[in-house]
């Protein structure tokens, strides 16, 4: 059953995509990336140099903290996502969309609502929920967004010529089924009908879906999608693939009381959510030996094709995260590590480390077919590479250093003061804000090549190679 | 191959897994474990009940909330990892009763405030929070001057917190005492008996050690000097003390063990803290070495 995604995509005669719709929303999503992890960057000098900026309280370091995340989530990577849907439901299905103007408009929708969200966090209009921190009149139209989209990628499905459903096609219509309930979960009703600890243990439920049900899905689908086209190998194992997916949705959605452990949260639901933590590692390593029996007999790709070595990047970082995740669930590893910036460069390593590189990935190689301009310069591709490469690793070691610091300093012995932690620590701030600003200049020479692609790139005169 | 229906009922399957882990992991413990039974057990051991909170108080919640103090600031005391001595008695279910939605937060950039009502006084919090590198040296929480009325140089004046300054402090001073005033479980009995001291010979050495915790910790009340002038002395009533003119409590005859045991156990109704658990016990005879050079 080897079937292939690249079969599906070649032998269409017909353009199926909305070339212009996917650049629009790919646009939108390069304008979040650079302004939500600039804010993350600016909030890292808060943490040597508290002063910065002023005592202004749109700039308020907590504030500025909650719209990198949800610039970073919302703004970025769910606006990239949204966009590599336009793209590859078409291709797998082999139609147009269903109601072909439905994108335009919830574009139009989508650039208002993630303005205002985000002015809302820096003002103060935040109702409380991490990971949802969007207040609830704007977190309504959020949800018509989400459920629109989905109902649009059922009724195209629906209405398909490639009778055969692709992996990608799974997780891209179950992540955003997914991602639509779970946002009602998440901000309509746990925080307003829920107390204390069961609110405490449903939005951990939610935080954790909102990486593992939405995130992960997009960039699975991705991954799955992207790699077999440009190795032109078929997929490995499609087996191994719906293990991968099935493993997915039953142990995600059960651990998320891991953000409470030795919480008031009952002590069977933290342990299912360790159970399950620790099974994560079965279906991600699935997707991981996927890859790896994909790239078969194509790894010198890595030298020469900037989006092989952005999905290989990913890769590695996949298997390094959901390796870090489990372990660091277990209650032995939290008493140390949990409250610590442990737990932020593990956040890192998955949504930056693994499901932006894949997005990077993708975009590297869709973005000549939409633009039919080559690609502006490998160069500059070359320097965001080793930028986010070396940035990120900086940034992610300089973290776990201090998280172990932190954790044992206070962990070991009780006659610390709080304070003496975070005077330890501080110089590892100041080594993970130069990583993180070389990250940030990776993503602007990202999105310089971009945007030169599509203005000066040189144009791509073979139809089959824009198909 | 599979036919279409069965894939969308597997579809159907995929969503159904998301629901089932939602009633089994926390649909099912919210209804059936009663978590939200505002009772706790105090510190005798006694069930009480957890009183709601007052308008004031939910004010300042919405206040921390708006702010993402959750962010840096956790709220609940763990059984491990030195929490307990750090922080006070392990965090029950009931004495978050009435929080919507949940504050518990997953990072600790700041110390947790599950237990931070009556650590210190109203004029110290409000010291703190419009600034909080006067009171704590290396701090890296914003200056909250937004909270305060303006003096006329256009500088926050804290001994004149807005309406929601006052309502923040007052929620902070709320958190964690439903279990019973757990610092003083036999009341404030000055005539406790407490072991015997005796202070060590004073060295240079000392003084310089003293003289790097006493402007890490003390200088933000105190003052660089001494003189009891430091950034939050403005909104403490009683003032701290002035070590230059060593107005301790016995002004005539302190002696350095009297001065070891109120940095053990702060003073009880002002802005003084007990130092026991942050300052090792050299470390408390150095300051003490260091607070007597002050004396004119």
């Amino acid at each position: 059953m080897a079937v292939v995604a690249e079969k599906v995509a070649i032998n269409q005669k017909e353009e199926v995509v909305d070339k212009k719709l996917v650049r629009l929303w790919f646009y939108v999503s390069f304008f979040w990336l650079i302004v939500s992890m600039t804010f993350g960057g600016l909030v890292s000098i808060k943490f040597n140099y508290p002063d910065f900026l002023g005592y202004v309280p749109y700039f308020a370091m907590p504030r500025m903290r909650i719209a990198h995340l949800g610039g970073v989530a919302l703004g970025w990577f769910t606006t990239a996502a949204i966009g590599m849907a336009y793209y590859m439901v078409p291709k797998l299905t082999g139609i147009k969309m269903k109601y072909p103007n439905l994108g335009y408009y919830l574009l139009y929708a989508w650039v208002p609502i993630t303005l205002i969200g985000q002015w809302a966090l820096l003002s103060g209009y935040n109702q409380g929920v991490e990971v949802g921190e969007w207040p609830i009149w704007i977190d309504i139209p959020v949800v018509g967004v989400f459920a629109l989209i989905t109902n649009q990628l059922f009724m195209t499905i629906a209405a398909r010529k490639e009778k055969h459903i692709y992996v990608s096609l799974w997780y891209l219509t179950a992540g955003f089924t997914w991602a639509s309930i779970n946002y009602v979960v998440g901000n309509l009703i746990n925080p307003y009908f829920f107390t204390g600890v069961d609110n405490a243990a449903i939005q951990g439920f939610y935080l954790h879906s909102v990486v593992g049900l939405w995130i992960t899905p997009m960039g699975t689908a991705m991954l799955y999608y992207f790699l077999p086209i440009i190795t032109k190998n078929p997929v490995y194992s499609h087996k191994l693939s719906m293990l991968g997916f099935w493993g997915l949705a039953l142990f995600y959605p059960l651990t998320g009381a891991h953000h409470y452990l030795f919480s008031p949260i009952d002590t069977w639901v933290q342990t299912i959510a360790i159970m399950a933590s620790m099974m994560l590692i079965l279906p991600v390593w699935s997707v991981i030996t996927n890859q790896i029996g994909t790239m078969k007999g194509k790894w010198h790709m890595l030298s020469s094709h900037i989006e092989v070595k952005f999905m290989v990047l990913g890769a590695v970082f996949y298997v390094t995260t959901c390796f870090q995740g489990p372990t660091q669930a277990l209650r032995s590893m939290q008493e140390i590590v949990h409250f610590t910036d442990w737990v932020v460069g593990h956040a890192h390593l998955a949504i930056y480390g693994v499901f932006t590189m894949w997005t990077w990935s993708g975009m590297y190689y869709v973005w000549p077919k939409l633009t039919g301009r080559e690609l502006y310069s490998q160069k500059l591709a070359g320097w965001h590479f080793w930028l986010s490469l070396f940035g990120f690793a900086i940034m992610a070691l300089t973290l776990w250093g201090a998280g172990l610091v932190q954790g044992g300093m206070l962990s070991l012995s009780a006659n610390v003061a709080f304070i003496d932690t975070v005077r330890a620590i501080s110089p590892f701030w100041m080594i993970r804000s130069f990583g993180g600003w070389m990250m940030i200049l990776g993503a602007v020479l990202f999105v310089y090549n971009m945007v030169m692609t599509a203005i000066v790139g040189k144009p791509i005169t073979d139809s089959e190679a824009i198909a | 191959m599979i036919s279409t229906s069965f894939k969308g009922a597997m579809l159907g399957a995929g969503v159904g897994l998301y629901f089932f882990a939602f009633a089994v992991g926390y649909a099912y413990p919210a209804f059936f474990s009663k978590h939200d039974v505002p009772k706790v057990k105090d510190i005798y051991g006694n069930i009480v009940e957890v009183r709601p909170y007052t308008p004031q108080e939910k004010l300042g919640r919405e206040v921390y909330i708006k702010e993402a103090c959750w962010i840096c600031h956790s709220q609940f005391v763990r059984p491990i990892g030195g929490d307990e001595k750090r922080y006070g008695p392990v965090s029950q279910a009931g004495e978050f009763s009435y929080d919507k939605p949940h504050t518990f937060g997953t990072r600790r950039i700041g110390p947790d405030l599950a237990r931070e009502g009556g650590k210190r006084t109203d004029g110290w919090q409000y010291g703190h929070l419009a600034d909080p590198q006067a009171m704590t040296q290396g701090s890296i929480m914003p200056k909250y001057v937004w909270y305060f009325e303006k003096n006329e140089k256009g500088e926050a004046d804290i001994t004149k917190p807005t309406e929601e300054g006052k309502a923040l402090v007052a929620y902070l001073q709320r958190l964690g005492t439903s279990i019973g005033d757990w610092r003083n479980p036999e009341g404030n009995n000055p005539n406790a008996k407490t072991a015997t001291v005796t202070a060590p010979k004073f060295t240079a050495q000392m003084v310089t050690e003293g003289k790097t915790v006493y402007d890490m910790n003390c200088a933000g009340c105190h003052g660089a000097t001494g003189a009891g002038d430091g950034a939050a002395a403005a909104a403490l009533n009683p003032k701290p003390r002035n070590f230059v003119k060593a107005d301790y409590k016995y002004p005539v005859n302190a002696k350095d063990e009297d001065i070891f045991k109120t940095l053990e156990k702060g003073v009880a109704g002002s802005a003084m803290p007990g130092w026991k658990d942050s300052l090792s016990e050299s470390q408390r005879w150095s300051v003490i070495s260091y607070i007597r050079t002050f004396k004119k």
